[in-house]
């Protein structure tokens, strides 16, 4: 019963809510800024880079990025400065960094956020053998865990959509480590691990949590593993995908989980090239298409951790960063349209973009909606009015120009629905009047930000 | 339409004119109170004025027609306050008997008019009410001759009027408490 109460939630929750673009957001690594990329453009407009000088210090690399479920914000790993940034990406043409934590002596490298976004595990890219859990709730303070397993670290990590499981590999000791976040979310409780087939540098795991595919980058293949249960990982049914002819560095799932994709490196400075993989079912993952398409990344050894790899919400499109640890001023972002595998590179990008990620800029309808039926009294007849009220929504970060309304007679179908008006953002009821005795309506209300995307609708009648 | 009800009613009279014993013309005017409370919340009692002209036909036994006039109210309505006007506006007809003792002659009537009333609200969502209702009415009162042909009169008339032009019954009726100045003419 709970978990149809928290699914209907979470229904609710996503009714209110309308998404847009999508965005994307690039890392990049050495010249510590960022740029976002308005992807619902064609060509995608790019803007930035931001925070130049605001990222760290001369020297130090930002890495990775990962994106909070709201869409509210991105956290981006510093290594040698030994921070994570929460930036403010509620209005994309505006990022602005909302704290930052310094982490000591951690090196932070690969950032996963738990679905339900409460908390996020950082891995360290250097020798230190913990990992860095921040509540996102606050992003005040964190833990650190050291990993009970002997002499092994992790450079990347990843967490389940069972928001407990949490995946980790290590490159040195060729060793995938898994575990279950406590209760406290903290640190794991009954971490385990096994050896891999090569090298794993990075991890990703499908949208249903139940595939977990590892690029292991100089063995050149793709190790499949799937979850059985919170913090349980076994080999997979097809333990792994061969037949690269690079070296695999970042994986990303197809929204339906029916495909994932891989972006290779290599070590001659050529092309990263881009493949797919078939998901047959949970554990069982064959290739699909090898090599399909060059990405426009000059690439000279990979990155540990780092997610180079994303694909949109709606699974028509993906981007990629530049996946190795060298910065050739030939590489861009490449833009790969996934139903013919072309790639383009979205010029305006820099060619030290490392890390991506995708999100939805988000518009969140008004809330707390409110109808009362007047009676207006003209003596000789009445006037009979709704009196809308309603209050703007605090999750909305982007700047809201003006509520939409609508109107359709009660029981009518939702086709029927016609806007009735628009109001300033400064303005929170209306009145619908001259209505007649025994005539019923059905309102719905959106919020509409500065850039003039609409928030779902929030629904009143009479 | 309305506007031509005097004259047809003056040509009707005008065959009973030519046996008539007198005629008087007259003029009143005063207080015209309404007795629904919403009416008088909004636009109160109001003043009216009522021309006429009246025969005496038979000893006593007098036919008139007249017009009342001057009953338009501004105010304000409903939960907005928005600015209303309320007209109200009557072509009557009438009988009665008065009784002529010495420079006082007391009388009654009995009559029936058609009475036009409109209500405006200065707003969109609102309508205009514009229509006609007739109705029975009586009056009575007082005529002092202070000269031969010149009388000055005091009357009290109640007219019931409730009318449904819409959704809601109103009583637009009321009294009337006039005064006025008359003149008549004998054979």
């Amino acid at each position: 019963m709970k978990k149809l109460l928290g699914f209907f939630l979470f229904m609710a929750f996503l009714g209110s809510l309308a998404f847009a673009g999508p965005w994307g957001i690039v890392v990049n690594v050495s010249s510590r800024n960022i740029q976002t990329i308005d992807l619902g453009q064609s060509p995608p407009k790019v803007y930035g880079p931001f925070l130049t000088g605001s990222l760290g210090t001369s020297g130090e690399e930002i890495l990775d990025v990962a994106i909070t479920p709201d869409s509210n914000y991105a956290l981006i790993s510093n290594f040698q400065g030994h921070k994570v940034y929460r930036i403010d990406i509620s209005d994309p043409t505006n990022p602005v960094i909302a704290g930052s934590l310094s982490l000591g002596s951690f090196y932070p490298e690969d950032i996963a956020i738990s679905p339900n976004g409460q908390f996020a595990v950082i891995s360290d890219g250097s020798s230190n053998r913990e990992l860095a859990f921040i509540n996102l709730s606050s992003f005040s303070n964190y833990s650190l865990y050291t990993m009970t397993s002997s002499n092994l670290y992790a450079q990347a990590v990843a967490i389940g959509n069972d928001n407990s499981t949490v995946i980790m590999c290590d490159y040195y000791t060729k060793r995938i480590v898994f575990g279950r976040v406590n209760a406290s979310l903290t640190g794991l409780v009954s971490e385990s691990n096994f050896p891999s087939d090569g090298y794993p540098i990075n991890i990703s795991i499908s949208p249903d949590g139940s595939t977990v595919l590892i690029a292991n980058s100089e063995g050149s293949l793709v190790g499949v593993y799937q979850i059985i249960g919170p913090g349980n990982v076994v080999a997979g049914s097809t333990p792994k995908v061969t037949g690269f002819h690079e070296r695999p560095q970042s994986i990303a799932f197809s929204p339906d989980g029916k495909k994932a994709y891989v972006v290779c490196s290599n070590t001659s400075g050529s092309l990263t090239t881009f493949s797919w993989l078939q998901v047959n079912g949970p554990g069982n993952v064959t290739m699909g298409g090898e090599r399909v398409t060059n990405l426009h990344a000059y690439t000279y050894y990979e990155y540990f951790g780092i997610d180079a790899l994303a694909v949109s919400p709606a699974g028509n499109y993906a981007i990629a960063g530049n996946p190795s640890s060298n910065v050739d001023s030939r590489s861009r972002v490449s833009l790969i349209n996934l139903s013919n595998y072309q790639a383009t590179a979205i010029d305006a990008t820099q060619s030290d973009a490392k890390g991506v990620a995708l999100f939805n800029e988000i518009v969140f309808a008004p809330t707390n909606a409110g109808l009362e039926r007047k009676t207006n009294n003209y003596i000789f007849y009445k006037e009979y009015i709704n009196s809308l009220t309603w209050q703007a929504n605090s999750k909305n970060k982007s700047s809201i120009s003006k509520y939409r309304i609508f109107r359709k007679a009660k029981d009518a179908a939702d086709s029927t629905y016609q806007q009735l008006t628009e109001v300033d953002a400064s303005v929170f009821q209306y009145t619908d009047r001259g209505l007649k005795k025994n005539v019923y309506y059905t309102y719905r209300i959106t919020s509409i930000n500065n850039r003039g995307l609409e928030s779902l609708p929030t629904e009143i009648g009479n | 339409m309305k506007k031509s009800y005097p004259f047809i009613i003056c040509f009707l009279l005008l065959p009973v004119a030519v046996y008539a014993i007198d005629f008087s013309f007259g003029f009143q005017a005063g207080l015209r109170t309404v007795s629904d409370s919403a009416i008088k919340d909004v636009y109160g009692n109001g003043q009216c004025y009522f021309p006429y002209a009246a025969i005496n036909v038979f000893k006593g036994f007098t036919i008139g027609a007249g017009y009342e006039f001057g009953y338009s109210r501004s105010g304000t309505i409903g939960l907005y306050e928005e600015a209303t006007t309320l007209k109200v506006t009557g072509v009557q007809a009438f009988v009665g008997y008065q009784l002529s003792v010495s420079m006082v002659t007391p009388y009654v009537f009995v009559g029936f008019g058609s009475f036009s009333y409109t209500q405006t609200v200065e707003s969109e969502a609102a309508q205009t009410v514009d229509a006609t209702k007739s109705t029975f009415f009586v009056a009575g009162g007082i005529k002092i001759y202070p000269m031969k042909n010149v009388y000055i009169s005091a009357e009290v008339k109640y007219v019931p009027l409730k009318v449904k032009p819409i959704d809601d019954e109103v009583d637009l009726g009321g009294l009337r408490l006039m005064g006025g100045l008359g003149f008549t003419f004998g054979y």
